[in-house]
């Protein structure tokens, strides 16, 4: 195959595109293959980085990094470069501790006091003159350390995922397990030590979990801000909790709720199909469900009603979407409807809804309430 | 804007996989040719602090990782990625970025790294040396490969010592060792190490200036 290069291709350059396995169809005003021509490439960047590359090279190196992609283009073969040849460990959650405390107390910064070895003549000369010194401002620093860790231990022990109305959110826990997240929700996971002794987590909400069994058999513990623990080893199953009640649905496995009711501290295993409602006096109550699963069908945005009141209809809207649905009508209110639904947002349910039945909804001026009539 | 890299397939897998297993969740880990980049910029537009977070998990290792051969103790390297990540945070330097959030760190580090072995060189010059002060800060070097020559000098300079020297230099500077943990684990005592650190550091930087301290000198001029 003969190539004809314009002048300002090298020779050296074209003989090792004609050469290369993938030349079939070079297309000297194809950006992509124009820039293969500089012959910079990850090998002599590389090179240079480790310090091995020649006084030329390095010469094409500083035009080629003009370029703006060619510079981030620099920088990734940086990153990757450094973590192909670590010169230590850094500990990142320390990291990220110290910048949260920096964050939230700016005073602080984390350094450590007395040690700067670049002027290591007082440091190692006269250790005793800042002896005294140096433990004052370490107590200082740990007191403000212990005084902003405390305030704000919850920002640093957990990570918080919260979904906002209308939204659900995937969230794949370290341990392999897995949870999505309805709206309106929020779930916490610790930090540090998750799955080392204990896999807790804290919901507020609803969410549905697929938990991944451990080898060493580890519980997992769902915590509501109710007097509620799910206890779990590995299993799919669904929580509500929410300031209207606490509902739990097994999909699959075994689970062991922990509840208060009254003074006492009580237990419930729970079965596939098992559906456990909890009353506000904090009363269970076991039911079986033919169809366990119509309870996690908001993962996929549908929503599934047997025999469902509107009234029950009107807490979804405002559980999930904040919207408040008031029918004035209380016969209206008892109707039930049955089927299953897909709808990305209230809006869309609603027309669902109304379409099918008849009904007639009007909206208030803030988008906020809907009153729904014949 | 990672894209106009050519960032292929196969660099992806081999860059991240290996890297961040124990830190990042499998969601990152599966959805692959996800843009590392777009990603933490979506999360900043959402949530800073997640965005924070996700920066730290990306970055942070290769950033202290990189800061450390430039200077002489994995202390000060984070002292000077904890800085960058702290202005990145509460300037909100995120939302006036140009380029990758990437570009801008390592440059930064490289930065903040460079006016560090500057003042440090400075800050012990020697009298012969003295006449020539005082260095400005933030001149940068007009070469980008300027960085990789400064740290491969150190580099070489800490190859250059007497192995016992080199061993307790490293030993302080990589592994974060004190004094006396080090005193205790070779079995010299403490004044010994004292000595042999400051040796160390005193010929690191004899090395280095011989060199970089007329290069400094140039920025001014």
């Amino acid at each position: 195959m003969v190539f004809y290069f314009p002048g300002f291709y090298s020779v050296e350059t074209a003989h090792k595109l004609s050469t290369d396995r993938s030349t079939g169809s070079f297309d000297p005003c194809d950006p992509k293959d124009v820039n293969m021509n500089t012959e910079i490439n990850k090998e002599l960047i590389f090179n240079h980085f480790a310090g091995r590359a020649t006084a030329i090279q390095k010469q094409m190196i500083e035009e080629w990094v003009t370029e703006p992609a060619n510079r981030e283009q620099y920088f990734l073969w940086l990153q990757e470069w450094e973590q192909h040849n670590w010169q230590y460990v850094p500990d990142v959650e320390k990291g990220m501790e110290r910048h949260w405390n920096r964050i939230n107390n700016p005073e602080y910064d984390g350094r450590e006091p007395g040690i700067d070895y670049c002027s290591e003549e007082g440091e190692i000369a006269r250790p005793n003159l800042f002896k005294k010194i140096y433990w004052l401002v370490a107590a200082s620093f740990l007191i403000t350390l212990w005084a902003g860790g405390w305030v704000f231990r919850d920002r640093i022990r957990y990570e918080t995922f919260t979904t906002g109305y209308g939204e659900t959110r995937r969230i794949d826990l370290a341990d392999g397990s897995k949870v999505v997240l309805n709206s309106n929700s929020s779930l916490s996971v610790p930090r540090f030590g998750f799955g080392r002794q204990t896999r807790e987590v804290l919901l507020n909400g609803e969410a549905d979990f697929d938990i991944r069994h451990t080898a060493d058999h580890q519980r997992f513990i769902v915590k509501t801000y109710k007097s509620l623990e799910v206890e779990v080893l590995g299993t799919e199953f669904n929580v509500y909790a929410r300031p209207r009640g606490t509902k739990v649905v097994l999909n699959k496995g075994k689970v062991q709720l922990h509840y208060q009711e009254g003074e006492s501290l009580r237990q419930l295993t729970m079965k596939p199909g098992d559906l456990v409602t909890m009353d506000s006096q904090g009363r269970a109550n076991l039911q079986k469900t033919e169809n366990p699963r119509k309870f996690s069908a908001w993962k996929a945005h549908r929503f599934v009603f047997e025999k469902t009141s509107l009234r029950e209809v009107c807490y979804l809207f405002e559980d999930n979407f904040g919207v408040r649905v008031q029918i004035p009508d209380t016969s209206l209110a008892e109707l039930t409807i049955s089927g299953s639904f897909t709808a990305l947002n209230a809006e869309e349910l609603l027309g669902i809804l109304t379409e099918d039945s008849g009904l007639n909804y009007e909206k208030s001026e803030d988008g906020k309430t809907i009153v729904l009539s014949y | 804007m990672d894209r106009t890299g050519n960032f292929n397939h196969d660099d992806e897998e081999a860059l991240f996989p290996s890297l961040y297993q124990e830190d990042a969740h499998e969601s990152r880990k599966t959805g692959f040719n996800l843009d590392y980049e777009i990603m933490i910029r979506k999360a900043f537009e959402t949530d800073t602090n997640q965005g924070i977070e996700l920066l730290f998990r990306y970055y942070y290792r290769p950033l202290c990782s990189h800061a450390v051969r430039y200077v002489s103790s994995k202390e000060v390297a984070e002292d000077i990625v904890s800085d960058i990540f702290y202005k990145f945070h509460a300037e909100q330097i995120f939302v006036q970025v140009q380029g990758s959030y990437r570009a801008y760190l390592f440059t930064s580090v490289r930065y903040r790294a460079f006016d560090y072995v500057k003042a440090d060189l400075k800050r012990n010059a020697s009298i012969q040396y003295a006449e020539y002060v005082p260095i400005q800060t933030d001149q940068q070097p007009d070469y980008i490969t300027q960085y990789e020559d400064l740290y491969n000098d150190v580099e070489n300079a800490v190859n250059s010592l007497p192995p016992k020297r080199r061993r307790i230099y490293v030993m302080h500077r990589f592994e974060g060792k004190k004094f006396k943990e080090i005193a205790l684990e070779l079995d010299l005592s403490l004044r010994t190490v004292e000595a042999q650190m400051y040796q160390a550091l005193h010929q690191v930087r004899n090395l280095l200036r011989e060199k970089w301290f007329f290069i400094f000198l140039v920025f001014i001029a």
